[in-house]
């Protein structure tokens, strides 16, 4: 026969092809994340998004109505979309504000403050390679959102030689002014191998043009916000926490940015929680404390119902805490224990509480499936936010 | 259109010739590297119940993250550089100057170029294939081998570690990934061969201009790629800006590489 190894070639060439397309694993959005409420009201939920990753496949945001994986996109969209969700939605309603933070060929460490009627953000202009330059020139962004009009304004920052590290870790906004934090990571003069960490507030005035910056803490220790989001919501406190290496015991620490102070707690094994009213709270082991604004005073005290079922780790500085709407948010990412887990994915278990009471309002549990096909070996759900809507 | 066809066998023929015993070569050390994992299984097995620890899970990963695995799958990529440059310097350098004979055939001289092209292209087909084939029975294998309870199944197209080098280039799942980085290659081998032509046409100054050509390619391709990594870039260049242009860079490429190729084809190759 004539041209038998071309025919052939092209024969298994088009089938194979064929074959290995109709093969390529796709998870079912409806399959990857399912929330099951074993106990309790679950329309409760109904206002709530979840954000979390499936590692090595994608991030996700469920709500009650539907799940958003950016992997599943069509491709060109799958390849502009940004982990966070919340960023996802401001950008389809603010596109010029938020693409220059997005994408922006020099934009570096950038937090947005979203509030009724601005978008403020914050970033670090990187248009060198010394990390005193990158560092030192910090740019402000206010979109008004009736007018649609941008105000961008550069200030620059007086820094020494000796920074190697630093980064955005908290906004807030109050028109004109805007206050952010920098963690500034420094190499001790004395001794190379010493770091120091500087968490300054620098607070900016959009209409007199004037900056002033103040140093809040100073610390050997490695210094991070309770809550990692790109998108805050005009919080007035904020929680840190910090490794103390000489005791060797976790500080928490609170930032004020009402009074432009920060406050360390004593509290040893607390777990400090800004609810989204920017009240403050604590847990120390099972019981939720409410603090005053000079978070000192104890306002209430609740012990919350620990009925969990047997094996569930509920070790608290496992977990990620939230409280929205008087109601505090508990998810347990069940991370596998050794090798010879590797293959299963554990559920997150969410347990919802009054604040008021500690009594349980839901308890449920979110699944996953079909992550093998796509070579998942871990999920986690890590951040909880009132369902995106478009403004 | 039959004379193209004829010339494309023939190539075809001339190219499988070392194709086969490249994937051959190939396969037969991916069953190495299988039957060393499964005899490292049965000892961690034996070490395991004697020690009464707790065993691992095992997959495809364990079999495909040993040395010897992307070595053998290598093995065809490595062919595939050798032979685009043998492909044209054996009618030159080979016994009895068959570029003469080719360049006298009563067809466009671009037939040669296309057809020794889009051998490669068929080539490159089969042996992607191929390989796929052999990991749905290597995994046929290894999954009869393990335990059940000690196996992790993993989709076929996942057998590879995520984030290797040859999972992200060799086996990309979706088909824009696979237009992009194999049109990517392909466009590679056009700008090579018009390199070679370059030489075959102007000596050294041609070797010269082919090598800057060919790098030029490269250089254009990761100029793009980094553009949104360019501090004074006064636009917004989103990722998906970004495959674009390089989609575009790529056709490009592969015209101007054709177009180069004829003029050195009609008019200046020397035999």
């Amino acid at each position: 026969m004539r041209y038998l190894k071309l025919s052939i070639s092209l024969i298994l060439s088009v089938i194979g092809l064929a074959v290995y397309f109709v093969t390529v694993p796709q998870i079912d959005e409806d399959e990857l994340v399912h929330l099951t409420v074993q106990a309790g009201n679950e329309e409760i939920l109904d206002d709530y998004s979840f954000n979390g990753y499936i590692y090595n496949y994608s991030s996700f945001s469920l709500t009650n109505e539907d799940i958003l994986v950016p992997a599943n996109l069509p491709y060109l969209e799958m390849l502009d979309a940004r982990e966070e969700m919340e960023i996802m939605m401001l950008k389809e309603t603010y596109p010029d504000f938020v693409n220059k933070l997005a994408y922006g060929t020099n934009t570096y460490s950038y937090l947005i403050s979203a509030d009724e009627e601005y978008l403020t953000s914050a970033h670090f202009e990187y248009q060198s390679n010394v990390f005193s330059e990158i560092y030192s020139k910090l740019q402000f962004r206010a979109l008004n959102k009736e007018t649609n009009k941008i105000e961008e304004d550069f200030v620059t920052r007086e820094l020494g030689s000796n920074i190697f590290y630093a980064s955005i870790v908290g906004i807030n906004e109050n028109y004109p002014v805007v206050d952010v934090l920098i963690d500034t990571r420094l190499s001790n003069h004395s001794n190379e191998n010493f770091e120091v960490s500087e968490l300054s507030l620098i607070s900016y005035n959009f209409e007199t043009k004037n900056m002033t910056e103040t140093v809040l803490l100073k610390t050997p220790d490695y210094i991070e916000p309770v809550v990692y989001t790109a998108v805050h919501h005009n919080e007035s406190i904020q929680a840190f926490r910090s490794f103390d290496s000489e005791t060797s015991e976790e500080v928490s620490y609170l930032v004020d940015y009402d009074k432009d102070a920060i406050i360390k707690r004593e509290a040893a094994g607390e777990r400090l929680i800004v609810s989204d009213d920017s009240r403050l709270y604590s847990i120390v082991d099972t019981t939720l404390v409410e603090y005053d604004k000079t978070s000192q005073e104890k306002v209430s005290a609740v012990d919350l119902t620990m009925d969990f079922k047997e094996n569930k780790n509920m070790d608290f500085a496992m977990n990620e805490l939230f409280i929205l709407d008087g109601k505090l948010f508990v998810l347990n990412n069940n991370e596998i224990e050794d090798d010879s887990e590797r293959n299963q994915i554990r559920p997150t278990d969410l347990v919802v509480y009054a604040i008021s009471t500690g009594e349980i309002l839901v308890e449920g549990q979110f699944t996953y499936g079909g992550t093998e096909q796509v070579g998942a070996w871990a999920a986690s759900i890590d951040q909880i936010k009132q369902s995106p809507t478009k403004d | 259109m039959i004379k193209f066809i004829r010339l494309l066998e023939f190539e075809l023929g001339r190219f499988l010739r070392f194709l086969i015993p490249a994937i051959v070569l190939s396969a037969v050390i991916q069953f190495i590297a299988l039957f060393d994992t499964i005899t490292n299984y049965n000892a961690y097995l034996k070490e395991s119940l004697e020690s009464n620890v707790p065993m691992q899970q095992f997959s495809m990963h364990d079999v495909t993250g040993s040395g010897l695995f992307p070595v053998a799958i290598l093995i065809v990529p490595l062919l595939f550089v050798f032979y685009s440059l043998f492909t044209w310097y054996r009618e030159w350098l080979g016994k009895n100057t068959f570029i003469y004979r080719l360049l006298m055939l009563p067809i466009n001289r671009m037939s040669i170029f296309f057809s020794k092209a889009i051998t490669f292209l068929i080539g490159g087909l089969l042996a992607f294939l191929t390989q796929f084939g052999l990991y749905a029975i290597i995994f046929v294998i290894f999954e009869n081998a393990i335990q059940p309870e000690y196996f992790t199944a993993l989709n076929i197209h996942n057998v590879q570690p995520p984030y290797e080098m040859i999972q992200l280039t060799l086996f990309p799942t979706t088909s824009f990934e696979f237009l992009h980085i194999y049109g990517f290659a392909f466009a590679a081998l056009l700008a090579l061969f018009t390199a070679i032509l370059m030489e075959r046409s102007f000596s050294v100054k041609g070797a010269i201009g082919g090598i800057i050509y060919f790098i030029a390619y490269f250089v254009g391709y990761f100029y793009i790629s980094a553009l949104n990594s360019i501090d004074s870039m006064p636009w917004i260049i989103k990722p998906s800006h970004i495959f674009l242009m390089q989609g575009a860079y790529i056709l490009l490429m592969m015209v101007i590489s054709a177009l180069i190729s004829h003029l050195l084809l009609k008019n200046k190759v020397r035999v």
